[in-house]
């Protein structure tokens, strides 16, 4: 589904991505875990378009399309979503408004008129379900005064709204309490299926208690130093990650 | 016509052509009169007038005195709002014929009105032709306008529409336009003042009203600039509320090459509440301006000001939110917040909170921000597939929504939030 070959980025002149390579297919899970200040966020925002990065070699490919050329929205549309560490609020645009337009948005791209109201309403309806999101919010302006957890299940109910082939979840675990953390790993399992893929992006093997994922990587200076399976989290857990910095 | 002499002499030409009825008025006009050539028009050396040339109203070789002679068969926009009760305006003259009336009201053309003892009780109460150019201006020169009365409790739940209506013809003329409004004792009403301009040519006029809220009585104020093309215009509102009297005014500007908004609420008695909201959206070269003064005389009064800007393409935008407190208006709670975005390199905006205070026991608030569109809120929505054009859009939109979503007026609200969609659309 995708495939990152040599990836290097900048943020100013600052090389953060070193060499990051990574394919991940189909219905599998992929986390990636390590220290603080490594370069995983980096690599969501790179992967998701977000101007300030600049890719100076490398490459990704999605769904055998190169990617790098396209507009943040053209890839969202094609169908990687990422699910931001620190959503943004935005003032006097309610979740609804905001739902329909991504999806009519994307609808309009595919040639398909705007989705009926009924339609949608139902969607709406069964996604907030499988975040266990109360109908209140969905008037309430776009993550504004919205708790840490709600926020997060906020971008997992956005997840399953928009039906993504690639779903990124930057740091969705950090800051989660024990039930927060538990409705949104359920949100993330039911959405998951054989044609669709995760990067789970962490700093903690908690997450990946709820998330069984498929490979583990860890990620130090800018590219991955080990893939294993999901005991490589638990390893992790326990030795720490100077015991990664040994590898490099 | 900036000289002195000249000036006078239309002057002496307008008074003997009003002769009949509305020479009752003719020593206030000539008083007006003296203290405008005192003052003359203002230049960019007036701060009050500091970002607003209104030149083209001092070079203008049209007669002041002149005005309009409605043909009949005038090509008028189709009304943007449906309404049983209508005050329409044709190139700066009131057209009964135009308009539809009730009982509850009574509308009077400012002529018919000049020997009404009631009208004279309260017109020109609340004008300042000492320090007012333009106010002074139309004092000297009017002969159009309307007095309307909302009589004593009547209750009306629909919108009151006045229409002003511009076809070409209205180019040959600077319309000086007149009104009192009374709104008496226990009564309710709103107005939506609408300008339809039919044609692309640059007008002048200077429209000059008075609003008196009596005891107990409520006026909202619905002002929906829109389709002002390139007309030149200033327009000013003299409001006064007596005893628990409540005044709303909401005022949408998106058109005029040049455009003045003078309001001023005297709120006149203790424990009133005013309440002033704002949307203006400047493009092209466009030069909008809103000046505001609240004024608070007794205690236990509060005012708000909601005020968002708008500014694109080369656009001007001035906000100047002056509150004045006066020394014995103790407990007073005064609101002003002003924000302004700027889309566009080429775009301003002059904005200036003026708070001048008196009394020692007040709660006054003041905000005034000036930015572009948030980028991470930006990206937030490109990455949800929203094309950057739309996420613009959206988010403009929001910003606007802050002061559109308080209004009460639901035809309102829908018809300026298409107005500023298809504004933007334009860019």
């Amino acid at each position: 589904m995708i495939k990152i070959n040599n990836l290097h980025a900048n943020i100013g002149e600052k090389e953060i991505l070193k060499g990051f390579n990574i394919e991940v297919k189909a219905g599998e899970i992929h986390a990636i875990m390590g220290p603080n200040g490594t370069g995983k966020s980096t690599l969501a925002s790179v992967i998701s378009g977000k101007k300030n990065y600049e890719v100076t070699a490398g490459s990704i490919e999605f769904d055998g399309q190169d990617i790098l050329e396209m507009e943040a929205d053209e890839r969202a549309r094609a169908g990687i979503f990422l699910a931001f560490q620190y959503p943004i609020e935005i003032p006097g645009v309610s979740t609804t408004n905001f739902m329909k337009a991504a999806i009519n948005e994307k609808r309009k791209a595919q040639g398909l008129a705007p989705m009926e109201a009924k339609e949608f309403l139902a969607r709406m309806k069964e996604k907030m379900a499988l975040v266990e999101i109360d109908k209140a919010f969905m008037s309430r302006s776009l993550n504004e005064g919205f708790s840490g957890g709600e926020k997060k299940r906020n971008e997992v109910f956005q997840m399953a709204m928009l039906d993504p082939k690639l779903c990124i979840l930057d740091e969705t675990d950090s800051g989660l309490d024990i039930d927060a953390m538990r409705i949104v790993s359920n949100g993330v399992n039911k959405i998951k299926s054989k044609d669709n893929a995760f990067i789970i992006i962490t700093h903690y093997q908690r997450l990946l208690d709820y998330i069984v994922p498929d490979f583990v990587h860890v990620m130090y200076d800018g590219r991955i130093v080990k893939t294993g399976t999901k005991e490589l989290a638990l390893e992790l857990e326990e030795k720490g990650y100077d015991w990664v910095k040994e590898l490099v | 016509m900036t000289d002195t002499v000249s000036i006078k002499s239309v002057f002496n030409h307008h008074l003997e052509q009003l002769n009949g009825s509305a020479a009752a008025l003719s020593e206030l006009k000539k008083a007006a009169l003296e203290s405008f050539v005192e003052m003359k028009f203002p230049t960019s050396k007036h701060e009050e007038w500091k970002y607003t040339p209104t030149l083209l109203f001092s070079k203008s070789e049209l007669d002041y005195s002149n005005t309009y002679t409605i043909q009949g068969n005038e090509t008028l926009l189709p009304s943007a709002f449906e309404a049983n009760i209508k005050i329409v305006f044709i190139n700066g003259v009131y057209s009964k014929a135009h308009s539809t009336s009730s009982d509850l009201i009574e509308v009077l053309s400012i002529t018919e009105a000049s020997t009404n003892p009631c009208f004279l009780n309260y017109f020109n109460t609340l004008a300042n032709n000492i320090t007012e150019p333009y106010t002074a201006f139309n004092t000297s020169f009017f002969k159009e306008g309307v007095f309307i009365t909302v009589k004593k409790k009547a209750q009306i739940e629909e919108a009151i529409v006045i229409e002003y209506h511009e076809t070409e013809a209205a180019t040959q003329y600077v319309q000086q336009i007149r009104n009192l409004i009374v709104v008496e004792t226990g009564a309710i009403a709103s107005f939506i003042v609408k300008h339809s301009i039919n044609h692309a040519n640059s007008s002048l006029s200077n429209t000059f009203n008075e609003l008196i809220i009596e005891e107990n009585a409520q006026a909202t104020i619905y002002l929906v600039q829109n389709e002002l093309h390139q007309i030149h215009h200033i327009n000013t509102w003299e409001v006064e509320q007596k005893r628990d009297a409540r005044c709303n005014f909401f005022t949408y500007s998106d058109s005029a090459a040049l455009l003045r908004n003078n309001l001023h609420i005297l709120m006149n008695a203790p424990g009133l509440t005013c309440d002033t909201k704002g949307i203006y959206l400047a493009s092209k070269k466009n030069i909008i301006d809103n000046h505001l003064k609240i004024e608070h005389k007794h205690p236990h009064c509060s005012s708000f000001q909601l005020y968002r800007g708008i500014m694109q393409e080369e656009g001007t935008g001035v906000f100047n939110g002056k509150i004045h407190v006066h020394k014995d208006a103790q407990k007073t709670d005064a609101y002003q917040s002003n924000k302004n975005l700027l889309l566009s390199s080429n775009a301003y905006i002059y904005t200036k909170p003026q708070l001048e205070i008196f009394a020692d026991d007040v709660k006054c608030s003041h905000g005034a921000t000036i930015g572009n569109l948030d980028e991470a809120a930006l990206f937030y929505c490109t990455a949800r597939g929203i094309r950057k054009e739309t996420a613009k859009m959206m988010l403009t939109l929001a910003f606007a929504n802050e002061v559109l979503n308080e209004l009460d007026n639901e035809a309102v609200q829908q018809y300026i939030e298409r107005a500023i969609e298809q504004t933007l659309l334009k860019d």
